[in-house]
């Protein structure tokens, strides 16, 4: 089997996430409400699931861990303990190490022991354990009733010839007290079962090597025997001999309870299948492909103005639009996907902050286009930090102002026509819109004097600025107040935006207000050398050619002069990604000029070429390269060819571009 | 003429090592992801045999197996469980399951174990 393994490993990671998921969502459930059954039901079941799946991949240490995970759980499933914070805590800890385990599991790794964990949570399965009477014990050690309701449609006694059935369960038989009351159930519908060699509490328990006898007395013959007990599972051999002495055992008859269950009523159910993230992305480009196609037929079409090709065009067109609609309808993902792992973030957080805090979540429907999705998962995870960090007052203060001691804080999404709005709140004390202008001053990011341009959101959107932080300590949950600036930038690169609402006393509100999808966009493709990038044209204000434009120097850097007389910092392509000499910063003469809008700053790209501008469709870089400054991802042109997308926000912060006073 | 299975398991990697095994030698597979499902599915497709698992969302292999074996006494049904659950599979062959496999499971074993219950009657 283990060949054919890798194939099945994909689905197994994905799948065991989302058990881990689920655990981890079922314990915080119950975290809020420890007499709540169903969580405890989800939980059970995911790490049963889970230790399924690994033993079924060979992963020994994880399906023991999740082995005793489910063991432990399932006491508190059957009320013999109460799962306390500090149960919650131990299966937590045993959530994070399964999920190490299986990452390090499937990679072939072997270094990490949870030994220490596992004998944790069998001690804690055990600890409590106050069964209400002898008879009742864990699965694990079942008492199977071997001879119990097996006789049940026994011939009467005295029936037939007495006989001997020697049973030989195989080598490999798992569960052979199970595999031996199969048998001994078989035999008792052949006749009547009166005794069983070892006795049926040393069957239940095991102890029997291979082979165990059933001596009983039926009128079949030994072929029928033999050949009803061969068509059980694992059952090596039968040897059926007659038994002279009669043995004057009595058996115990005891029936199955008899159920009957009520017709259940159908469920509507939607049909969905499980797509790899890959098939995704290579439809959308596909259809990217297709969209930039078909505009260069249509150019060619006009081109030739033949009527009959600029009709099936438009035909073309339609459908093509469709498909795209369509193919990005698949990719869109509920917002859930990624709020799920917020509860146990913020738990977490507030348990380090020594903070009582409710964690709200509303609008987990709500889709988004998973390239976005996959992007603003940071964000929200800064916006969180900071509320609960920052934005929530200390219990004192809190009980002082007369709020409740829990404070809440509430990640919401929300749809807005084409809009998807993702706020985090918080019932905290609110922003000093005073002492954020007082430290904007001191940080040197405003003017003392220009006070009165500001309304109140502006001002509280200078939190955003670079460098700003009004935290009055650093701590290592928030850090110094660095995480806005990164936050506006994501979302407006991601061609969102951000506003923050603040009442003094009452709480801050920060929106992120996101477009469904930006799989595709529109882009000006430049060229550098044989290189081409893109350039999201959103970031694009202008674009100018090198003799419309006034050069001039300002402290030895090169600035173009625009139409009002102020002047932008000029940059070259080449240079600002590194691929052309540092010094080499005066464009040449053939060279363009994009004006480039990115917050409220104007720059100047001078490009060599022009390629034109395109729909392009975004490939988020590899992990590796996710943490260069100035691209935004690539895309493959129509051509084959492969253009790094730039990233507006970054570019000019690479390695010669920094150059502001 | 193929046989049908009806492969119950709410895990999709635990479907398709099953389907896989059994998809290769012939076998016509249906999938149901709980018990619910599983008679829903059980009714309309008259599957020849059916792989069940015990714990389940929505509707446990147990009760699933109890409700199609109302509904055709004739149902062949093999509980695919995982390790510990001996009772719940003394449970279920009590309530008329035809035999058992347990997880991790060989691929010849599950064929082994599917033949044989589809060569034999089912009783209760």
């Amino acid at each position: 089997m283990s060949d054919d393994m890798s194939a099945y490993k994909e689905v197994f990671l994905s799948e065991s996430a989302e058990y881990i998921q689920a655990i981890t969502d079922g314990l915080l459930a119950l975290e809020s409400n420890p007499n709540d059954l169903e969580p405890v039901e989800t939980v059970f079941r995911g790490a049963h699931s889970l230790k399924g799946m690994a033993a079924a991949m060979g992963y020994s240490r994880t399906a023991e861990l999740t082995h005793k995970m489910e063991s432990l759980m399932d006491t508190v499933r059957k009320r013999e303990q109460e799962a306390d914070s500090s149960l919650i805590d131990l299966v937590l800890r045993a959530v994070d190490a399964a999920k190490d385990l299986i990452a390090e599991e499937s990679t072939g790794g072997t270094a990490l022991d949870v030994s220490a964990l596992v004998e944790k949570l069998v001690k804690r399965a055990e600890q409590p354990h106050q069964p209400t009477s002898s008879g009742e014990a864990l699965d694990d050690q079942a008492v199977v009733p071997v001879a119990g309701g097996a006789v049940s449609a026994a011939a009467p006694t005295g029936d037939g010839l007495l006989c001997r059935v020697r049973v030989t369960l195989s080598e490999l038989c798992v569960l052979k007290s199970v595999r031996a009351y199969m048998v001994i159930k078989r035999l008792g519908h052949m006749g009547a079962v009166i005794d069983t060699e070892p006795g049926a509490r040393q069957i239940e328990d095991e102890e029997f090597d291979r082979s165990f006898d059933v001596i009983m007395r039926t009128r079949e013959h030994e072929e029928s025997i033999v050949k009803a007990l061969g068509a059980i599972g694992e059952v090596d051999s039968v040897v059926v001999t007659a038994e002279a002495q009669p043995v004057t055992a009595v058996i115990e008859e005891r029936r199955p309870e008899e159920r009957t269950r009520r017709a259940v009523p159908k469920i509507a159910e939607t049909q969905t299948v499980r797509v790899s993230i890959g098939h995704l992305d290579s439809m959308v480009n596909l259809v990217g492909e297709l969209v930039i196609t078909r505009s260069r037929l249509d150019r060619i079409a006009r081109d030739l103005d033949s009527a009959e090709l600029i009709e099936t065009l438009m035909i073309l067109e339609q459908v093509s639009g469709e498909l795209q609609h369509e193919v990005m309808q698949t990719r869109m993902v509920p917002v859930g996907n990624i709020f799920n792992r917020f509860p146990r973030m913020v738990r977490d957080l507030a348990r380090d902050l020594d903070r009582q805090v409710s964690f709200e979540m509303a609008g987990l429907d709500i889709e988004l286009d998973r390239t976005v999705l996959d992007e603003i998962g940071d964000p929200i995870v800064h916006l969180l930090r900071n509320a609960v960090d920052h934005g929530l007052e200390s219990e004192r203060e809190r009980l002082a102002a007369g709020k409740p001691a829990k404070g809440t804080v509430r990640l919401e999404a929300g749809r807005d026509r084409d809009q998807v709005k993702i706020s985090v709140s918080d019932d905290g004390g609110g922003m000093d819109v005073d002492r954020i202008w007082r430290k904007a001053c001191e940080n040197g990011i405003v003017e003392a004097a220009e006070r009165d341009t500001y309304t109140t959101s502006d001002i509280l959107l200078l939190t955003c600025a670079p460098g700003f932080s009004t935290a009055e300590k650093a701590t290592a949950v928030s850090g110094r107040g660095v995480g806005m600036d990164v936050v506006k930038g994501k979302i407006e690169y991601l061609g969102g935006t951000v506003t923050i609402r603040s009442r003094p006393g009452k709480g801050t509100e920060i929106t992120m207000t996101l477009p469904l999808t930006l799989a595709i966009i529109q882009s000006l493709l430049v060229g550098s050398g044989d290189q081409v990038f893109a350039i999201p044209l959103s970031a694009v204000s202008e674009v100018l050619g090198r003799d419309e434009v006034r050069l001039k120097t300002v402290d030895g850097s090169p600035v173009v002069v625009l139409r009002d007389g102020s002047v932008a910092p000029l940059f070259r392509l080449d240079e600002v990604i590194g691929v052309a000499e540092y010094r080499k910063r005066m464009p040449d003469t053939n060279d363009h000029i994009v004006l480039m809008e990115s917050g409220d700053q104007v720059r100047a790209l001078a490009v060599e070429q022009l390629v034109g501008r395109h729909e392009i469709v975004i490939k988020p870089l590899s992990p590796l390269f996710k943490d260069l400054r100035g691209l935004g991802g690539a895309t493959v042109l129509g051509d084959g060819r492969v253009a790094l997308i730039l990233d507006p926000r970054t570019l000019f912060e690479m390695r010669g571009g920094n150059r502001e006073a | 003429m193929s046989k049908t299975v009806l492969v119950v398991d709410d895990a999709a990697f635990m479907r398709m090592m099953i389907r896989d095994i059994l998809a290769k030698e012939g076998y016509v597979i249906y999938e149901a992801v709980n018990g619910r499902d599983a008679i829903e599915k059980y009714v309309e497709i008259r599957p020849d045999l059916v792989t069940m698992d015990i714990t389940m969302p929505e509707m446990s292999g147990l009760e699933a197996l109890r409700e199609i074996r109302l509904k055709d006494p004739a149902a062949r049904v093999l509980i695919v469980s995982a390790m510990g659950q001996q009772r719940m599979i003394v449970e279920a062959l009590e309530s008329g399951a035809m035999d058992f496999l347990v997880k991790p499971f060989q691929p010849t074993k599950v064929l082994e174990t599917v033949k044989k219950c589809l060569q034999s009657t089912p009783r209760h």
